[in-house]
């Protein structure tokens, strides 16, 4: 404002029309570029993470959280609708009158029971929805958002299996044939 | 069942894992201490928290789904150490 003012100012102290093409420059020791339009910003070596700005967001809003208990409520409030969800339509598609029964929250077990844990990283495996029907798993259902990774997961459930754990048991306590491949179910 | 928490759930939330797991370590290991939990529950605590561990309502003894039904909900929005100093009867 102030390099308009010195040099287009006119004897009765009016400016001329702002010209919107001409490109403010600062002499001395703080100059800068004039603006390009066509210039492309380089991005980053940590924008290249590999996530979603979904994910990137999600990561600074729970970081700048001022009330850290809203997140960890609305993460659960979330999570556990969800779950109610799939729930629902589960007993919709696999009604208990057509022989159908759902078991939530069940680990892996080898045929005596017992919880089966990875070699690998030493933990068990527990699944979030099995459909059964006659003794075994028809249908095996992890739930989750729509951006959370569960390969790993996946992956330790196949060496769990590998080391025998094929089994869940069921509410009477029976083990249950549990071959399916674990399908991941993505919900808001 | 009810189903009242998941490790997974806040991790996949974008909560940092290792202050999750301390929150629902803390949380177990007060349900094992005062006699919550069923021979369900016991196997659970035993198998370590991990982003596997869930707080269902079949792992737990009458008075630990009492407990959980009228507490945890307020138990889970506070601060870790705040978790801690309650369940330890030091606030």
């Amino acid at each position: 404002m102030s390099e308009i003012h010195k040099s287009d100012v006119q004897d009765n102290n009016t400016t001329k029309g702002f010209d919107p093409d001409r490109r403010i420059e600062i002499n001395g020791n703080d100059i800068i570029e004039s603006y390009d339009p066509d210039r492309r910003i380089a991005v980053s070596p940590t924008e290249k993470s590999g996530k979603s700005f979904a994910e990137r967001l999600k990561e600074v809003e729970v970081r700048n959280a001022k009330d850290k208990a809203e997140i960890v409520y609305q993460n659960k409030i979330e999570g556990c609708a969800r779950e109610e969800k799939v729930m629902d339509q589960l007993k919709n598609q696999y009604p208990e009158s057509q022989g159908y029964s759902i078991i939530r929250e069940a680990y892996l077990r080898d045929k005596n029971g017992n919880i089966v844990i990875d070699k690998e990283t030493g933990q068990a495996r527990r699944i979030d929805f099995c459909v059964c029907k006659n003794g075994v798993v028809v249908k095996s259902i992890e739930v989750t958002s729509q951006t959370a990774d569960k390969t790993k997961q996946l992956a330790k459930e196949s060496r769990i299996k590998e080391q025998g754990g094929v089994y869940i048991r069921d509410a009477n306590g029976n083990m249950v044939n549990h071959k399916v491949q674990t399908e991941v179910k993505r919900c808001d | 069942m009810k189903v009242y928490d998941k490790v997974k759930w806040h991790i996949d939330g974008g909560e940092d894992a290792t202050d999750v797991i301390k929150r629902f370590s803390i949380i177990i290991e007060y349900l094992y201490n005062t006699n919550m939990l069923n021979s369900i529950g016991v196997e659970i605590y035993h198998l370590g928290v991990d982003e596997e561990t869930v707080i269902h309502s079949e792992m737990l003894l009458d008075n630990g789904i009492s407990f959980m039904d009228e507490f945890y909900d307020r138990i889970a929005s506070l601060k870790t150490e705040d978790i801690y100093d309650c369940l330890n009867s030091n606030c």
